[in-house]
């Protein structure tokens, strides 16, 4: 399905659109969940919804803290909460028809560079402009140019690696619904011309097809984007601390 | 042989060189996890989340070759 937002004169593509659907869902889940659960220290669960939001939130608090470690994991929740869950609803949004959003290069690059441009901030605040430059040369000034380009290759082997298993998912259902198509408009056009044996035959085949490809799409539009959601969201929290770390 | 089947070659040596190496390298990774939960069963659920997060960084070697075979099909030659 193509959605195209017409903005101040230019036309948004339909995954940047899904792209900002997903924004907004994820932003007022979080608002109401803030706003239904905060306490004064904690929080608190009264419902259904809150549990499963608690449970979530339990599994990123993990998952960060793992990574950044115990003292600064307040600092990165946010970031870690919401560029896992943006992510997860752009990409398992085809689900319901819309084109995931990473398929469009633009996402992932503006992504990427963000977040690029958000690493070399809070590395030049916590370590200062000497601390970045002596993180460069480190301990073989020689090898710098190598430091510099593993760098500068980090951010773009992110957003590609987001981009194509994304990208090769969405290739291959649309390849599967093509042969479906073909499979099914055969067996019609043989019912059609009075032979109906094989015209039924292929119909079955076609409807056994269409059943098997339920797992495809489970793995592809459910369990893949969960996969690079989860390695997309760790790389970037680790770029934090191993900026700094050094 | 003209253009076009050169390029069909080419697509096709990408995805299958890449898809060869990557895996090799996601067999040994799960033989690695399977002999960490062989020997520290209660770990499972950890070891499994952790490798399958490595499977999907290791994948991302065999998803650049499949990029470049799209390149190849669709831009060059489409």
């Amino acid at each position: 399905m193509n959605i195209e937002i017409r903005l101040f004169g230019t036309t948004l593509s339909s995954g940047f659109t899904t792209f900002i659907i997903a924004i907004a869902i994820v932003a007022f889940i979080m608002m109401w969940a803030t706003k239904t659960m905060k306490t004064e220290h904690n929080y608190r669960i009264t419902s259904l919804s809150t549990a499963i939001i608690d449970m979530l939130f339990m599994f990123i608090y993990n998952l960060v803290e793992g990574i950044v470690g115990e003292e600064l994991v307040e600092e990165f929740m946010p970031l870690g909460m919401s560029l896992f869950f943006t992510l997860l609803l752009a990409n398992t949004l085809s689900l319901i028809g819309l084109q995931e959003a990473v398929t469009d290069l633009v996402v992932p690059i503006v992504l990427v560079l963000t977040l690029f441009i958000a690493w070399t901030l809070y590395a030049l605040k916590k370590i200062g402009l000497v601390g970045y430059i002596k993180g460069i040369f480190g301990d073989a000034p020689a090898l710098f140019p190598l430091e510099l380009l593993g760098r500068l290759t980090s951010p773009l082997s992110m957003s590609l690696r987001i981009f194509g298993n994304i990208l090769s998912g969405f290739v291959i259902m649309n390849l599967i619904w093509i042969i479906m198509g073909a499979v099914f408009a055969s067996g019609l056009a043989a019912i059609a011309s009075a032979n109906i044996i094989v015209g039924v035959a292929t119909l079955v085949g076609g409807l056994l097809i269409s059943v098997a490809s339920i797992g495809l799409v489970g793995y592809f539009s459910v369990f893949s984007p969960v996969i690079q959601a989860l390695v997309f969201t760790s790389l970037a929290l680790s770029n934090f601390k191993s900026l700094v770390e050094e | 042989m003209d253009l076009n089947g050169l390029m069909a070659i080419g697509a096709g040596l990408a995805v299958g060189l890449a898809g060869l190496g990557v895996g090799i390298g996601q067999g040994h990774g799960t033989r690695g996890a399977l002999e960490a939960i062989g020997r520290n069963p209660e770990a499972e659920g950890k070891i499994r989340s952790t490798m399958l997060i490595g499977l999907g960084m290791t994948e991302s070697a065999a998803i650049y070759g499949l990029l470049i075979a799209f390149i190849i099909l669709f831009v060059f030659a489409g």
